[in-house]
């Protein structure tokens, strides 16, 4: 009854706010400034490293239990954060306002910040089972930080740099999704079939969206579905937050949330065990990975309809976008597959070399240039969408598995 | 049970130990945490004495939350063994080597770039589990790679037209099973494929004197024989773009492919709508294959085979040459989702008569996510037959959500074939596949068939099932 009167609350709430119009209900939270310049000196009167958040990319080292900063133009690194042994994080981030860089170490079951100017460890926060993929409220006040194997998400006030609340009861947390305007997060899970709904102000799972149901001829192969789930690995946001674009590996399909109404508006079938959507930066086209058949699958977002299906290598780990085209990792051939997003049709592959372990890559914020991170050869290879030139940086540290660009649009990990 | 009463005494030993330490670390942390130690003052109008029970219920409330966040710990400890001690990798790396033996992480002058190994150390913990899949994958790249694949059908003719004949009423059926070896070096870009097939069985051609296969399993195979249908060895060269394959070849996996109307064992059965038939393959046999691939809007294909029966006893390769070029082309015709467009040429001295020549169209496109149209044309001589073959085929198929599960889908289609100086063949079909699960499918098909040759028309409903391991 309590819980039924609090999403009653809830439900009230969002329909006054989906009443008052988008304005309201999607108002971008202020951006907060990330002009360093204006900072006082490190309290610890460490060295300043980093002067600029945007100039660098953060480099996720999973065997050497650091993260690496190297200076875009000169392409040196500036200087590493050892976590600690047994750590290996998994994804990088750095807080909308710039001051700081977090990320979760898998192994040690905590969050790290670090100061993004002198790069010390400030803060080891304890978080829940297996952290991985973590999310900044717009404002840059929460930081959500998933822990898929324990099921939860650990909720850290970035002011006073401590876990204020875990959010129980998930599936396989993976990824989080804020809306423009801060209010809900949504949460999707690997374990289950349905993106959460999270209210930010009180830090609580409100409401659970179904992408779609699991076929009746399900029951006849419990050798598929009752082994493991390939469910929802994230919710993809179109650039106004209007809607999500969540996939769902076994179901096969992409569901289309309305964030007013947080309903699924249309279902859109793609390939086989597609691992998420990743978004074009001008919001016209999504495209899935499907590792089911190894293909790609491209939706018009104005139609939400799947307008083009063409094989790709195996074992995708992500897709970027740069210079007008589309770049498949194929993690286990060292291709890049490419598209040209304004025929919607193959341009290519890129070779990046023989024997790499291609991880997931980060494009810049002019959208010209990929940073790819390479598991085996611990190299970042950094690829100009337009030339489709490959520079490889070496020894950036062991198993670089994700790379990080403030303020890029291709900011994910897997 | 002994075993039991050992284990739980000494975890009851561990677990009193524990307690000892969980509560005097929780009472030192308790210590450091309280609002007293932190320095807050109690406020001002509270009564002392309320202060202080409400101090105590806060102590306790954080020990008491302190044993549960140890207790979790402890829980996660025991659920999840964790491998710690370093991980050995040995990794390829590029250095410099100068005349004199030097070696160096970055080029100096007089060196030259090498690839040695080294080993390396790496701070993973790992699971058990992960120890497990890593070596499970490790072992499952460096193997064979086998598939079981059964499909058997059953097929019964209802004549419709033309003098009685025997086929009239009589049911069909044949099992084909495949067993399929793959194996793969990604580091030459080559892979090894076989596929051994056996056969046996009454197909309805057996009985009615039919142009093309009506059961499209029987193609290029001998019945009760165990049959090598492909064995081939395929490599990748100039960049990967130019695809050689090389041994017993089925060259109708190359060529003339179509998105829905290509695989007898899923889609349609009757031969003239999974190949066709101016292609004028008798048999699989050795040859090469060349595809040039550059991932882009297109593609080339050459190929070259041995046509006819190998039990022939042929002197050579040049005794029955089969000549194959095809060009495809991926085109969005009026904002339409991605269609293929192929087309193909092919010269053969199989028959006995000289080189002679066909060449054919093979199209399919997509109108929506969940239809796709497909048409094939082809127009040539073919074997020792006299005058020129005329064939033309169409259809539609279907797939979610225009079916009754969402990896179903239907087709239907038609075809027709017309030997300029000989008989000539109408062929239309409608199939639904039904996918029980992973491993099982099955298909239920309803054909019609009309031959002129003897003026005989059937109507042949029939299921199929096919198991895939």
């Amino acid at each position: 009854m309590r819980n039924t009167t609090k999403l009653l609350g809830v439900s009230l709430a969002a329909s006054l706010a989906a009443l008052a119009g988008p304005a309201l209900a999607q108002a971008p939270a202020a951006p907060p400034a990330h002009n360093m310049a204006n900072m006082p000196p490190p309290a610890s009167g460490a060295k300043v490293l980093v002067s600029d958040p945007t100039s660098v990319v953060m480099i996720v080292n999973r065997d050497s239990n650091d993260i690496a900063f190297m200076d875009i133009k000169t392409k040196e690194l500036l200087g590493r954060t050892f976590l600690g042994n047994n750590v290996n994080p998994h994804m990088v981030m750095m807080s909308p306002d710039g001051r700081y860089v977090v990320t979760g170490g898998q192994r040690s079951n905590i969050a790290y910040i670090i100061d993004s100017r002198t790069l010390e460890l400030v803060a080891k926060i304890p978080v829940g089972f297996a952290p991985e993929h973590l999310a900044f409220s717009p404002d840059g006040r929460w930081y959500y930080q998933g822990n898929p194997e324990g099921d939860s998400i650990t909720v850290i006030d970035m002011q006073s740099l401590k876990a204020i609340k875990t959010i129980e009861g998930l599936h396989e947390p993976l990824n989080i999704t804020f809306t423009p305007d801060g209010a809900k997060a949504y949460v999707g899970n690997y374990g289950a079939h349905w993106v959460g709904v999270v209210d930010v102000t009180r830090h609580e799972l409100i409401k659970k969206i179904n992408i779609d149901t699991v076929p009746g001829v399900a029951r006849l192969d419990p050798a598929k579905y009752l082994t493991e789930i390939k469910g929802i690995f994230n919710a993809t946001p179109t650039p106004d937050g209007r809607f999500l674009y969540a996939a769902d590996g076994d179901l096969g399909v992409v569901g289309v949330i309305d964030t007013r109404e947080d309903k699924v508006i249309k279902v859109i079938r793609v390939g086989p065990d597609p691992w998420r959507l990743y978004m074009s930066h001008d919001g016209k086209y999504g495209i899935t990975a499907n590792n089911g058949d190894s293909t790609v699958s491209i939706i018009d977002i104005a139609k939400n309809a799947v307008v083009g299906t063409y094989p790709v290598g195996p074992d995708l780990t992500g897709i970027n976008f740069a210079a007008g085209k589309a770049f498949v990792i194929s993690s286990t051939t060292g291709f890049l597959y490419v598209f040209d997003m304004n025929t919607l049709k193959p341009a290519g592959r890129i070779k990046i070399g023989n024997n790499l372990f291609l991880q997931t890559a980060t494009t810049d914020t002019a959208d010209q240039k990929l940073y790819l991170g390479s598991a085996t050869d611990n190299s970042v290879y950094i690829v100009d969408g337009a030339t489709e030139a490959v520079e490889r940086v070496a020894n950036v540290g062991q198993f670089p598995w994700g790379t990080h660009i403030m303020d890029s649009k291709d900011n994910y990990c897997h | 049970m002994l075993h039991f009463d050992f284990s739980m005494s000494r975890l009851m030993g561990r677990g009193a130990t524990l307690l000892v330490v969980v509560l005097a670390s929780s009472a030192a942390y308790a210590q450091r945490q309280s609002p007293a130690n932190r320095a807050a003052p109690p406020p001002a109008s509270a009564p002392a004495p309320s202060a202080a029970t409400s101090s105590a219920d806060a102590t306790t409330q954080m020990l008491l939350d302190r044993i549960d966040e140890l207790e979790r710990r402890l829980s996660q400890l025991e659920s999840t063994a964790v491998i710690s001690q370093p991980k050995v990798l040995v990794k390829e790396v590029h250095v410099w080597v100068d005349d004199n033996g030097n070696q160096y992480d970055h080029e100096v002058p007089g060196s030259k770039e090498v690839i040695t190994y080294e080993r390396e150390l790496a701070q993973r913990r790992e699971t058990i589990e992960d120890s497990i899949d890593e070596k499970l994958a490790e072992e499952a790249a460096g193997g064979v790679e086998i598939g079981i694949n059964n499909v058997t059908t059953l097929q019964f003719a209802h004549q419709t037209k033309g003098d009685d004949a025997v086929a009239d009423g009589h049911a069909y059926g044949l099992s084909a099973a495949d067993i399929t070896f793959a194996a793969n070096s990604a580091a030459l870009n080559t892979e090894f494929y076989a596929d051994l097939v056996g056969i046996g069985g009454t197909p309805p051609e057996q009985e009615i004197d039919s142009l093309s296969l009506i059961n499209g399993q029987t193609a290029r195979l001998s019945n009760n024989q165990l049959s090598v249908r492909e064995a081939w060895l395929r490599t990748e060269l100039a960049h990967q773009k130019l695809g050689l394959s090389i041994g017993r070849i089925d060259v109708t996996t190359h060529f003339d492919r179509n998105a829905a109307a290509n695989d007898e064992t899923t889609q349609f059965i009757s031969d003239a709508l999974v190949n066709n038939p101016v292609l004028g393959l008798g048999s699989n046999g050795f040859g090469t294959v060349a595809v040039w691939d550059p991932k882009k809007s297109w593609n080339f294909k050459f190929g070259l085979q041995q046509s006819t029966d190998p039990n022939n006893q042929l002197g050579s390769l040049a005794d029955s040459m089969f000549r194959l070029a095809e060009f495809e082309y991926i085109a969005r015709p009026f904002g339409l989702p991605e269609g293929h467009y192929r087309v193909w040429g092919r010269s053969d001295n199989s028959g006995g008569l000289g080189y002679r020549d066909g060449y054919g169209v093979s199209i399919d496109q997509k109108v929506g996510q969940e239809i796709t149209l497909f048409a094939r044309y082809g127009n040539g001589e073919v074997g020792d037959i006299p005058g020129k073959l005329f064939f033309y085929s169409g259809g539609v198929q279907f797939g979610a959500p225009h079916t009754f599960n969402p990896q179903d889908f239907w087709g239907i289609g038609l075809a027709h074939q017309d030997f300029e100086e000989g008989p000539s063949e109408k062929i239309a079909e409608v199939f639904y596949n039904l996918n029980l699960t992973t491993h099982l499918r099955s298909s239920f098909m309803l054909q019609y068939v009309e031959e002129s040759a003897t003026g005989e028309a059937y109507v042949l409903p029939g299921a199929r099932i096919q198991v895939v391991f």
